[in-house]
């Protein structure tokens, strides 16, 4: 039975706090379920997206379902945040994919997150009233969580989608685009005061 | 405290080359014995599953374009 | 060594700055899987033939998207990818069940999508031409039908020699 802890989400219309559950080891099916809740809001938003000629997301195709045979290896593990019965978001990490490329940590095992995700209701480039905010953030928290359960000592690091630059770039280095990285994609890692900043506010 | 999930222990009987090893890769990964052990059971058990669909394992070296096919036996 | 919790005040104010925009990462080639390179493949235009072709084929059979989906037995929003995004790679699978379902020759598709490369140039300049007369509109204009036509009997015609990637 997997761990659950609790921890929180920002409701999406107020200012208050909504509890929700850490599930820190999800199974195969909890990932099947989670995506198959997510298709048909997706799928809606996409198609007023694609009769308004906007640009669709770049991550809108990602089938969850897919992602979950990654968890039949214990290098793999995903964990997901539930509020109000539904997965709010779900992180994949692999915990030998990752070696670090900053310079004060350079070489060092970093928990390396594989696909990290918010529920399509959460975000503001698909439905007009965002129903919870900070799942990122949360997700953020949990990875430098396990990192450091793990022995990394809270180092993290992932390549980000363009759109999600600009939310990576608030609390990580951006380490340029990475040409080893099959879309080239900018590689992002936390150092440790980065990570106090981010986690306690203060630099 | 997360991660309470049920863990069991074992006792490990290492030779003294095989202790070293360990100590060494723990010291200069900066991670724990017991970490070292667990990151190459997960590496093992991913090269054993791509193995065991037919693919193969090589190591390139960029610069003298030389690619040599690790036989690992596993 | 466990890691400090955020308070809640840090959280609200994390959460607000956030404010639900994209946070989607994604990892390299997975380790657990040897799926190819998807997106450097045929040049643009080629793929923006595949694209094209997929999308007034269908229009030109009287199909929408979500009939296709269900009699080819593919994921709705692949499709949709497929006939709006040009820089992306379709599976395999899919680009045999749209083949089949807009009685196009699979092969030759496979190139196109991305999927396997030809010896040959002259599908490429085929696709190119094709990919130049065409635009998006909602009901195909005689040209666009035209240029439709020419491109699948240049498919059809080919004698491929493929390579699968």
């Amino acid at each position: 039975m997997s761990e659950r802890r609790r921890c929180r989400l920002k409701a999406g219309t107020s200012d208050d706090l909504v509890d929700a559950v850490l599930v820190e080891e999800l199974t195969k099916d909890d990932l099947l379920k989670a995506h198959l809740d997510w298709a048909p809001v997706r799928i809606e938003a996409l198609r007023r997206l694609y009769d308004a000629k906007v640009r669709w997301p770049e991550h809108w195709h990602w089938d969850w379902s897919k992602k979950a045979d990654m968890l039949d290896l214990l290098a793999y593990r995903c964990m997901g945040i539930e509020c109000e019965g539904q997965t709010q978001g779900l992180l994949m990490v692999s915990t030998i994919a990752g070696k670090s490329r900053l310079v004060e940590q350079l070489g060092k095992a970093v928990l390396y997150i594989e696909f990290v995700e918010s529920a399509p209701w959460n975000l503001r480039d698909l439905v007009e009233r965002p129903k919870f905010l900070g799942v990122g953030v949360a997700l953020l928290e949990a990875a430098i969580e396990f990192s450091t359960t793990e022995g990394f000592g809270g180092r993290i690091g992932l390549h980000s989608l363009p759109q999600s630059e600009p939310f990576y770039r608030r609390y990580m280095t951006d380490l340029g685009p990475d040409a080893g990285h099959s879309e080239g994609l900018r590689y992002f890692e936390m150092s440790a005061d980065q990570m106090r900043y981010f986690l306690e506010g203060r630099k | 405290m997360s991660n309470e999930v049920t863990k069991r222990t074992m006792t490990l009987n290492l030779t003294e080359a095989e202790m070293q090893a360990l100590e060494s890769i723990s010291v200069q990964k900066d991670l724990s014995k017991t970490a070292v052990i667990r990151q190459a059971l997960r590496l093992y058990q991913l090269v054993d599953h791509r193995l065991a669909k037919g693919e193969k394992l090589f190591f390139e070296d960029e610069a003298k374009r030389e690619k040599a096919e690790l036989m690992v036996m596993i | 060594m466990k890691a400090v919790r955020m308070n809640d005040e840090l959280f609200r104010k994390r959460a607000a700055e956030e404010n639900g925009s994209m946070i989607s990462a994604i990892g390299l080639k997975p380790l657990h899987s040897k799926r190819a390179e998807a997106s450097h493949q045929a040049g643009e235009p080629v793929r923006f033939a595949f694209s094209t072709l997929i999308c007034h084929r269908r229009r030109a059979l009287r199909l929408t998207m979500e009939d296709l989906a269900q009699k080819a037995k593919v994921e709705l929003d692949e499709l949709l990818r497929i006939e709006e995004d040009s820089a992306y790679v379709p599976e395999p699978r899919t680009v045999h069940q749209l083949a089949s379902h807009l009685k196009l020759p699979i092969p030759q598709l496979l190139v196109l999508s991305g999927n396997a490369t030809s010896a040959s140039t002259e599908l490429t300049e085929a696709a190119v031409r094709f990919a130049a007369r065409s635009r998006a509109v909602e009901k195909l204009n005689r040209e666009e039908n035209e240029a439709l036509n020419e491109f699948v009997k240049v498919l059809v015609e080919q004698k491929m020699t493929t390579k699968k990637k």
